[in-house]
């Protein structure tokens, strides 16, 4: 892995917000294909606004993310055309049928050949179920809409994908089946990155994960070295350390 | 990628309740208010062609009438309101029409006046224009806090694509929304075999159609300005109907308020004043010749010449009580004026105005009634004259039918214009703040 190109780069990336709230602080990270990279925080710690950065939704302080090579912020529809985003709480479209739901964001995504078929196997690979295709989104549970959110990751079929707590709110199976998911979807060859709070999920999925404080990456450990310590523990501590600001 | 957009947005509108309950309630008033509107129409036109084949018009007593507009089935304007009788004598030119022509020896039955109120012009300007609002008021608002903004804009949709698609999607249902209800309106004018629309009748719907889709094109580009500004649909939603409500209402009667307040018109004593120093000069004469012209109708024996003098005095008093008259309803037109450009702001008001003029029931084409008027009575005093003069010529001579020119199609578009351009260049400056904010939106 470590010698393919990253598609994620975070290089000296900052971003003060203007009532002076230093969101994010120098923070370097890379992700590669085939890799998973969770970033761990407490609320505030800068995980969404990373996420943001990386699709130019806020300009950066300081500091360049790449995607596939592509600097965001020089270049920002082309660097999105190589990434696909999950979001914390997707509604989608409540009117719209699941498929309808797909069918839309494919496009918006460059993916105008698709059939229904297409759009039917994606949401099989998902496990959302036949009868599940052709029903408005607003009959949706979060697990059905989050399972929806990921379809349309997939179906943009980029390089990397870009998670913002996709497991919040998930019930234990729906999130085991969608760590499945992105467990495929690594195998793949997909580089992600995905924010979260759950501490034994990023432990099970990332290749590497890092913990985020008030903005730094104060941690960064890969598999191989949590095997031998103790996420939870090193999590809590970095948690109640003194403020880095003080 | 803008007609993803586009269409996504069509039939995002299509299956919404709010559209389907709007375009439903539209398509009711449309059709009940046409029926009951034709209904009116044909009663006055009735009473119209009745009071004319019963003219009791002689050569002292002449009674004019103002034919009903067809497009008042669509537009009542003022044509309803303002009466359509008037009797003419060379003593009296009446200043307004006395009450509504027919209504005292109609048989037919009339619609209550609530029922009558509502025209296509009501349901643009009320009904569809809320519709509007209620379709655009979360038209970014919800998308953002649905997620679904950010999930749009991680792909390769450059912003302006996206507010553009979305515009150009809630317009078509706009547009399709205010198109249906026309072309119902009008099956149900052309089915209706009394009824005939001349080809300037048809250029005139095609000027109010023009107009109307400005009018719901401003309240569709502000519903889409602070849907952009304001994050909360909710918010967003109080907010537009609180317009609304100003620009329809309190705003317009505000003007009014201030126009009457800043332009005051004479007191009755002060008109009357007015006319007996117009008429002055005439008093002493006036006087003189009356009672020597009595005197003689008792006698029996009226000279030509005084006669001449009596119609000339009386036609004098009449038209210098007239210029009195006309002097005020310019003050009136004035007033009225002044608070049409203090409500300049408000697309409700310009719609008025236009829509008036293109169907011509409105103000101007009431004083170009009563131009024709003046002029008739005119050529009654001449009448009138010639008896004292010449009575052989007198008898082979008889007082042309009342007439008065219409305003032309074209003039009618040539003076509605500055409506158009302010209407425009709302939706235009709304559509720019829109677009403006919209690139600089937050959409996290």
């Amino acid at each position: 892995m470590a010698n393919q190109k990253p598609i994620l780069k975070a290089e000296d990336l900052s971003k003060r917000y203007e009532d002076g709230v230093l969101a994010v602080d120098h923070l370097n990270l890379e992700v590669h294909p085939g890799e998973v990279y969770c970033l761990l925080g407490a609320n505030g710690a800068g995980k969404t606004t990373t996420i943001n950065l990386f699709l130019n939704f806020i300009p950066p302080t300081t500091g360049t993310c790449y995607i596939n090579n592509i600097d965001v912020t020089r270049d920002p529809l082309e660097a999105k055309k190589y990434v696909s985003f999950v979001s914390e709480n997707v509604m989608l479209y409540g009117n719209f049928t699941a498929r309808q739901n797909l069918d839309f964001f494919a496009k918006l995504g460059g993916r105008t050949e698709l059939s229904k078929e297409d759009y039917h196997q994606v949401m099989r690979r998902v496990s959302l179920q036949d009868k599940a295709f052709e029903q408005r989104v607003k009959n949706f549970s979060k697990g059905m809409r989050q399972k929806l959110g990921i379809s349309i990751a997939i179906i943009k079929n980029a390089p990397g994908i870009l998670l913002d707590e996709p497991t919040a709110g998930l019930d234990p199976k729906a999130a085991e089946e969608f760590l499945e998911i992105l467990r495929e979807l690594k195998n793949e060859g997909k580089a992600i990155l995905m924010s979260t709070h759950d501490i034994f999920r990023a432990k099970e999925i990332g290749d590497r994960v890092g913990i985020m404080k008030e903005g730094r990456l104060v941690m960064e450990r890969t598999r191989e070295e949590l095997q031998y310590e103790d996420l939870v523990k090193i999590y809590i501590d970095y948690m109640r350390s003194e403020p880095l600001t003080v | 990628m803008i007609w993803t957009i586009v269409k996504r947005e069509m039939l995002e509108y299509l299956k919404s309740a709010k559209f389907l309950i709007g375009l439903a309630i539209t398509l009711v008033l449309i059709t009940f208010s046409t029926i009951i509107n034709i209904n009116d129409f044909k009663q006055r036109h009735q009473d119209y062609l009745n009071a004319q084949q019963e003219m009791k018009s002689d050569s002292f007593r002449v009674q004019v009438y103002r034919p009903p507009q067809v497009l008042s089935i669509l537009i009542q304007g003022y044509d309803r309101k303002l009466g359509n009788r008037i009797e003419l004598t060379y003593l009296n030119i009446p200043a307004q029409p006395s009450g509504y022509m027919g209504q005292l020896t109609s048989q037919h039955h009339r619609y209550l006046a609530g029922f009558s109120a509502v025209d296509f012009a009501f349901v643009v300007r009320v009904v569809l224009s809320l519709m509007v609002i209620f379709l655009a008021y979360n038209a970014i608002s919800e998308e953002k806090t649905h997620g679904t903004l950010k999930l749009m804009l991680a792909n390769r949709l450059p912003r302006d694509q996206l507010l553009l698609g979305k515009f150009i999607g809630g317009l078509f249902v706009v547009m399709g929304s205010l198109v249906i209800s026309t072309i119902v309106s009008l099956l149900i004018i052309l089915f209706n075999p009394a009824i005939s629309l001349a080809s300037s009748d048809w250029a005139r719907i095609l000027g109010l159609l023009g107009i109307s889709a400005l009018y719901l094109i401003c309240f569709y580009t502000l519903s889409l300005f602070i849907s952009v500004v304001v994050s909360r649909p909710s918010i967003a939603l109080l907010v537009l109907l609180q317009l609304w409500i100003f620009l329809i209402i309190i705003y317009p009667n505000l003007s009014v308020l201030a126009a009457e307040n800043l332009y005051n018109l004479p007191s009755e004593q002060v008109i009357e004043k007015r006319k007996e120093t117009a008429f002055q000069p005439y008093n002493e004469e006036f006087t003189r010749v009356t009672r020597a012209f009595h005197d003689a109708v008792e006698k029996g024996d009226v000279p030509n010449e005084l006669a001449l003098r009596n119609v000339e005095l009386w036609s004098i008093k009449a038209e210098k009580n007239y210029e009195v008259d006309r002097e005020f309803g310019n003050c009136l037109s004035h007033q009225m004026n002044l608070a049409q450009t203090l409500s300049i702001l408000s697309p409700a008001v310009l719609y008025d105005q236009a829509e008036n003029r293109l169907a011509r029931t409105g103000m101007a084409e009431f004083e170009r009634f009563m131009d024709g008027v003046y002029r008739h009575w005119q050529k009654l005093v001449e009448w009138q004259k010639l008896r004292r003069i010449d009575i052989e010529a007198y008898r082979k001579t008889k007082l042309l039918d009342f007439a008065y020119p219409s305003e032309t199609t074209a003039y009618g578009f040539v003076t509605t214009m500055p409506q158009w351009v302010i209407l425009f260049l709302f939706s235009l400056i709304l559509f720019t703040l829109a677009y403006t904010a919209f690139l600089r939106k937050d959409v996290r």
